[in-house]
């Protein structure tokens, strides 16, 4: 194909199509609000033919679900990080003194 | 593990009590153990020190939780986030220049998957990486991504503590996430 020929057409493709970089931004924005149509429009036509951009839409709805469980677990009380003796025998000393400060 | 009467606290329970869940808590916040350790530390000290607050409307963990949240706050808040992110990201995983400008740098690009079926969940040694990504993040970008993602606060009252605009929240999550996702690949795969 002629260089000048390669040139416009790229030049067409990079009017009209979302970079990766500008499809991931919206992959990402997608999480918290509603695109607009034309967003949308854009995101799915760039998907269709990116296979990178699909996978990472995946790999972050997975980390969505992991950090979900990360945090849900931490609230609901199920020990994902317990303390090693070392920390609770440092938290206690402190705690002590400061209790025995507070009874003088 | 009854608590006594509604107003009384027991202080010197409290490590054995609440210790292991505090620090849990702490840590799936902030991502680091020894700064947890530092939180829950000064939480304790705190809750000590202003015990009269406690009016035995919640229970007596209820309370400290509370304590230990606004610790995590204050410690992000000192993280400075109001600062400007540089323009050019020097890790972009994009290409930068050229005819493919835009389009994602082949050797950074996203190359397995992260699947359900293995349940990575399960799997504490993804959880280890998981947790030591989250503690690689930028102070700024960690304190959002605490925020917003994990702690799930409201954006208005993200805005509030951080001193930041919904705008800089969602440009800041994004960052972190490019960042996460390519260094649980490096290291998980």
């Amino acid at each position: 194909m002629k260089k000048k020929t390669e040139h416009t057409i790229n030049q067409v493709m990079n009017r009209t199509m979302l970079s990766c970089e500008d499809a991931t931004g919206l992959i990402s924005r997608k999480q918290h609000e509603k695109l607009t149509f034309k967003e949308r429009v854009q995101l799915t036509m760039h998907l269709w033919s990116c296979k990178f951009c699909r996978r990472f839409e995946r790999q972050l709805n997975y980390l969505n679900r992991v950090i979900g469980h990360l945090k849900h677990d931490a609230d609901k009380g199920v020990i994902n990080f317990p303390m090693t003796d070392t920390i609770r025998t440092q938290i206690d000393e402190k705690l002590q003194d400061e209790i025995s400060r507070r009874k003088k | 593990m009854e608590e006594k009467s509604p107003n009384k606290l027991s202080p010197e329970k409290w490590l054995d009590r609440y210790g292991d869940y505090l620090f849990n808590f702490a840590v799936s916040r902030v991502f680091s153990t020894e700064l947890a350790k530092d939180l829950v530390q000064d939480s304790f000290v705190s809750a000590l020190h202003n015990q009269s607050s406690f009016r035995g409307e919640s229970s007596e963990r209820t309370w400290l939780v509370a304590i230990l949240k606004r610790k995590i706050i204050d410690h992000y808040r000192k993280q400075n986030v109001r600062k400007e992110e540089p323009i050019a990201d020097s890790s972009s995983p994009f290409r930068q220049e050229g005819i493919l400008k835009g389009h994602w740098d082949e050797t950074h690009a996203p190359q397995h998957e992260f699947i359900e079926k293995d349940n990575l969940y399960d799997n504490n040694e993804f959880m280890r990486i998981l947790n030591y990504c989250l503690s690689l993040l930028p102070p700024r970008l960690a304190a959002i991504f605490s925020l917003k993602v994990v702690e799930e606060m409201d954006t208005e009252d993200v805005c509030k503590e951080m001193d930041v605009t919904p705008s800089n929240i969602w440009t800041m999550l994004h960052r972190s996430r490019l960042k996460l996702r390519a260094c649980i690949e490096r290291n998980w795969f």
